[in-house]
């Protein structure tokens, strides 16, 4: 195979992460030039998280403490085939 | 109806009384395997801090609590948490609930746990579809197993 042709095959390759989310752990295509952000929302559309709580789940990353940024393109935020996962910052509750 | 097995509440009553030593509220976490809806036959009890009115969840418990969710197949379905008095669903745990998606149960225990151990007083919450917590009827959404 010519390299341009296996260059070509490179990038018109799928991108993909894993999610996981409350023991749920799906895949998601991604473009590393698409917004982190737009990854999220489809996460949260994709485990049925509705309401104010869409504002209260984000994205960590590989670490699972590293919090990925919604405004950065994803392509820059992580690598193919990670595993990322779709959760609150803490939680809590309590009489008051 | 979701069905705790034999002895799930036993447990999360040991780790109330234990932990919050009827002066702190304390949490579990109730959990199933993910392709069996209905059942919920374990107990986690996370690290976290507490004291009379309240407790949080860190994220680094989060962290190493979803990762072992997703590396086990197991969701969690139900969060148990006391009250030091009356039973009910405060603004902060409508907040700070850990999930968020419809059908997920939020069970308050009353009294810091210290009466017998079952659902006698207790109030149960239920996402419902428009992401808002509504009152439920313990004994219609959970069959306790003996």
């Amino acid at each position: 195979m010519a390299v341009t042709e296996k260059v070509k095959e490179e990038k018109g390759k799928k991108l993909s992460v894993s999610i996981a989310y409350n023991g749920l752990n799906d895949s998601f295509d991604y473009n590393e030039k698409q917004a982190t952000g737009a990854l999220r929302a489809r996460a949260l559309n994709h485990y049925d998280i509705r309401g104010q709580a869409r504002e209260e789940n984000f994205l960590f990353g590989p670490d699972n403490q590293t919090e990925l940024a919604d405004d950065r393109p994803i392509g820059e935020q992580v690598t193919p085939g990670s595993q990322l996962y779709l959760r609150p910052r803490a939680a809590g509750g309590g009489s008051k | 109806m979701t069905v705790l097995a034999a002895g799930v509440l036993e447990t999360a009553f040991e780790h109330f009384r234990r932990c919050g030593g009827a002066r702190d509220e304390c949490v579990v976490y109730l959990t199933g395997p993910v392709d069996r809806g209905s059942l919920v036959d374990g107990v986690i009890h996370p690290a976290h801090t507490a004291g009379p009115a309240g407790y949080d969840v860190p994220s680094s418990t989060l962290a190493d609590l979803w990762a072992e969710l997703a590396q086990e197949g197991r969701s969690v379905r139900v969060q148990v948490h006391t009250h030091p008095g009356t039973a009910y669903h405060s603004a902060r745990d409508d907040a700070l609930a850990l999930v968020h998606t419809p059908g997920f149960l939020s069970l308050v225990i009353p009294d810091f746990a210290t009466g017998p151990v079952g659902l006698e007083n207790a109030f149960l919450a239920e996402r419902d579809e428009d992401g808002s917590w509504v009152a439920v009827e313990p004994a219609c959404h959970l069959r306790v197993e003996r």
